[in-house]
Order: C-alpha cells, then structure tokens, then sequence
C-alpha cells in the first residue's frame, strides 16, 4: 500500500472543501464531552465529505503520536511524528519494539534506517503512483465501488469518533471499518475486513495530539547515518504496451503508473511494474521476462496482502496488493503478451 | 499429535543453520542467496530445517499465516515454549531471533525441543493433510487452486525467497488507501533488515 505519495499531494488530498472541515476541527479536542462533539461535528456529512476530510487529514494535517499495528498474533508499535507545511509533508516513523529502524520522509523521498546493518536505502517517489481524481470527483468514484455506512461515535485514543464502514459492492475487495475524528478528519484507527467481516488488521493510535507544534529536532533521524552504506531505489516510467504486454484490471481499477525496474537492486532481476487502485485497495502487476519459469500453485497470502504467480510465455507475472487471493489471480489470468504491437 | 514424542533428525552444521537463518533474514548478499537456494534444492535435510525454521517463525509471527501450515500451530509453539524451562520469553521471540537461537543452539532448549517436539512432527502431519485443512484462511478465502498439482520443493522454496522483493516493490509505488502513508512502513516494520 502505500503513500499517495510521499511528496506529492495525494489523491485523498488537495480538496478545499475538506480543506474546511480540516480548519474548522484542527482546534484541540477539549476534555468534556468529546462524544458529544464528535457527534455535532459529524452531524450532516455527506459520504463524499466524509472521504474528503479524512484524505485531507491524512496528507496535510500536523499529528504526533504512538500507532499500534495488529495482524493476528503480531502486535506492532511505531512512533508517528507528521507535518505539513508550504513545502510539503514530512513525516518520520519509529519502530518501538523489534528491531530499531526508522523512516523518514521528506519531499518526494523516504530514507529506511537500519541501524543495526549501517544501511539507508533510499525509495524515491517519482513514479509512484497517485490517484488521478481528486476531491469530489475521486471520492464519488470510491463510492460507485464501496457503500459508506455511517456508525455509532466510540472514544479511540481519548477522542470521540465517528464510526463508518465501507462496505465492497462486490467481492473483489475488502472493507473497511474506520474511526474519524470529525473534527480533523484524522483517522485514528482503520480495520481492513474479510467477505465475512473478520478482521485482516488493524491499526489504531493509542495517543495522539493533533494540530499542536512540531519541532524540527522531533523529525529528524535518531542517529547519524555517517558511514553507514546507502541504497537508492530506483525506477523508470515505461509503457507497458509498448513492450507488447497487456493488463485487464476489474472494474473500478485504474492504471497509475508504470515503471521499469531491478527488484531488490538485483541487476539480473529486471521488472515492469504497473499499479492499479480502485481507491482504497492497490495492486502491483509484476512482468519478468525471462526470469526462471515458476510451477502453478495457489495464491500466497501475508497479512493484508495476497500475492498469485504464473507463467506467460517466458516471462513470470506476479499480481501483488491489498486485495482478496481471488482478485490477485484474476488479474494475473488477464495478462496477455502481444508480439505483434 | 503425542506432543511428548521426541524425533530422532540428522542436524546440519552449526554453520550451515545460521547461514540459512541469516538467508531467512534477508541478511546474506545475493550470491550468498543463491548459493543457499542452491543448496536448499539438493540437501533434503537442510529444507527439513529451512521448514521449520519457516513454520516457527510464522507462528511467532502470526496466528493466521502459521494456520497455513497447520491448525493451532502458533498456539502449540506457545504452549511448548511455555513449558520449557527458559529464560526466553515466548513474547519477546520474534521469528528471526527465535531461528537464530535455534540455529545457534546456545541454551536454547526449550527452542530446540518446540521444533522437535511439535513443529516437525506437524510438518509431516501437515504433508498428509490437504494444503488448507482446517486453515481458517481457507474458510474465508478460497486461496486453494484446486487444479495445481503438488508444489515441488523448489517452487515452494522460490516462491517465499521471492515474495519479499515484491511486497517491497510494490509498498515502495502502490497508493495510499484510506489510511496515512505512514501505514506502509508500519506494517513492514516486523520484516527483516535489508
């Protein structure tokens, strides 16, 4: 998943419309009824609203906090500082068990720190992908895929927010469950739900303090990475059809871009890679031409994500994203080679 | 499954397992990589191991992927590991270091027994079982293809060498959903250093 884009303003950002619910919430939430005014700040949004105020919160609001990320057994927490200002997002993660690493971004940038191995590899945000309609018009289009059913207010990390559900009008994504502040449009805990509605993950501020100062110190890196070896990860955009290949995504996704690459820097790994996003859920289209011919077998699954692998002609395509295995396969089986383009 | 009944195995070299638990890391350079898949196609010992190593860390790491492998699994790691006399706390165990201790051997024997004791006997267990018995993934999501026929080993060994390298492409390019970017990083935070 991820990141409309560090650096770039993403396709849940950018409305003026959300614009004004984020300036009319970013005041403190005070200590009395915080129900109660979650449920008068909700009072009267429209769905489309409702997805313009949380794209809004999520690229341009100023939080801090400790996010808790649940996959089955595993239980993950990170620190979470993010600014917006005139140049842009800046946002820095630290991990707060398992092994120590942070992630900085800055601009079209994100430096992964590992401390323990002396690396930085450095992801640039160039191609990646961001979502073409923007406001109204990118909300609508979420909406022609997914039902939004507004809920209950429940307090999450001491603040009351309004429940709201995304229901999949179809079978090919997931839904979601989500808990907004209403004043921010901040999302402060999301669950992403099966056909039969268990729980994939979760992830969920345990504290948070939104619109208050950042310093600069509280965005920087917790150690010098002088002499630590880098690692730059690097893309090219490309035309998939121009290289005789073909993608039939369903219905609701949309290509947003296409790159050439080496996977994992390995120069005898090259790739095409294509995303598609209906929005809310994002697939990755892997093309390696000439790559070791791989046996059928079932789709593989981590956490949210399914991942499908098949053969076509020498070339080895893998469907990667946020999406029931069905999906993954169902795309995977669209790709057609072409020589004659 | 007699959770009291000790297996008899053949161990690799002390050195050969942590080279196979640093390739599970992700640690070792990329001909170092392929030498260890290499290996792992024709040393039918060391992919006992390389399963179990596997299979113990996705318990540790996930009741809903160690369920790929067999029903209750990451419950039974637990529940072996609890009664192990150690100092070793089940939860403080991630997958890697859980290998690594087992890979190294130092006073790990309530590591050591739970891959004896419960996880190759499962293993062999699960190999008779159909791929997805009694997987609550399977319950909800038709992952199975029915029409495969029975992975080979290298496949299998290919497929979770691989995967990495593109969950990681496709964080790097894919679009934010409803959740803040930051969300990417999150959930990869538990996999190992690169």
């Amino acid at each position: 998943m991820s990141g409309s884009g560090f650096g770039r303003v993403g396709w849940w950002g950018a409305s003026l419309v959300g614009a004004a619910f984020w300036l009319a919430g970013s005041a403190a939430h005070g200590e009395d009824g915080p129900v109660d005014s979650a449920a008068a700040s909700a009072r009267g949004r429209s769905p489309v609203q409702w997805l313009q105020a949380i794209e809004l919160a999520a690229q341009r609001g100023s939080y801090t906090g400790t996010i808790v990320y649940q996959h089955g057994d595993e239980v993950r927490a990170s620190r979470i500082v993010h600014f917006f200002d005139a140049s842009g997002p800046r946002e820095r993660v630290q991990t707060l068990d398992g092994r120590p690493r942070e992630f900085i971004r800055q601009g079209d940038q994100v430096q992964c720190l590992y401390p323990q191995q002396h690396r930085v590899v450095i992801e640039h945000a160039r191609h990646r992908a961001a979502f073409p309609a923007l406001g109204e018009a990118g909300s609508a289009s979420v909406l022609e895929h997914y039902a939004l059913q507004q809920g209950d207010v429940e307090r999450v990390a001491g603040v009351g927010c309004q429940v709201l559900k995304l229901v999949p009008l179809d079978t090919l994504r997931y839904g979601y469950r989500l808990w907004v502040d209403p004043g921010s449009g901040l999302l402060l805990k999301v669950q992403m739900l099966s056909s039969d509605e268990s729980v994939i993950e979760q992830i969920a501020f345990s504290d948070v303090r939104i619109g208050e100062p950042i310093s600069p110190a509280q965005l920087k890196p917790s150690w010098s990475t002088n002499g630590w070896s880098v690692v730059r990860r690097e893309s090219h955009a490309t035309e998939l059809s121009r290289q005789g290949w073909s993608v039939t995504a369903p219905d609701g996704f949309r290509r947003l871009t296409e790159v050439e690459r080496n996977l994992e820097n390995d120069p005898t790994r090259a790739a095409l890679q294509a995303v598609y996003s209906d929005g809310l859920a994002t697939v990755s289209v892997f093309i390696e031409p000439g790559a070791p011919a791989v046996e059928p077998e079932p789709a593989q699954r981590r956490g949210p994500l399914s991942a499908f692998t098949r053969q076509v002609g020498d070339a080895r395509v893998t469907v990667v994203g946020d999406v029931p295995p069905t999906t993954a396969r169902t795309i995977a089986e669209s790709v057609r080679f072409s020589a004659d383009h | 499954m007699n959770s009291t009944q000790r297996t008899e195995e053949p161990v690799p070299a002390d050195s050969d397992l942590e080279l196979l638990s640093a390739w599970l890391d992700g640690e070792l350079e990329a001909a170092q990589a392929g030498a260890m898949v290499d290996r792992l196609k024709g040393d039918a010992m060391l992919r006992v191991h390389f399963e179990a190593f596997s299979v113990a860390g996705d318990a540790m790491r996930s009741q809903e992927v160690a369920a790929c492998h067999v029903a209750e699994l990451a419950s039974r790691v637990r529940r072996a590991l609890d009664a192990e006399p150690t100092r070793l706390s089940p939860g403080a165990l991630a997958g890697s270091q859980l290998r690594r201790h087992v890979a190294t051997g130092v006073g790990v024997a309530a590591a050591a027994a739970m891959l004896a004791v419960v996880v190759l006997p499962q293993l062999r267990g699960s190999e008779m079982a159909s791929p997805q018995t009694g997987s609550p993934i399977a319950a909800t999501e038709p992952v199975a293809n029915k029409g495969a026929p029975k992975h080979s080993v290298p496949n299998t060994l290919a497929a979770r060498s691989t995967l990495d390298a593109y969950f990681r492409a496709h964080r790097e390019l894919a679009a934010t959903g409803v959740m803040p970017s930051a969300v990417a990083y999150i959930r990869s935070s538990g996999e190992p250093d690169r």
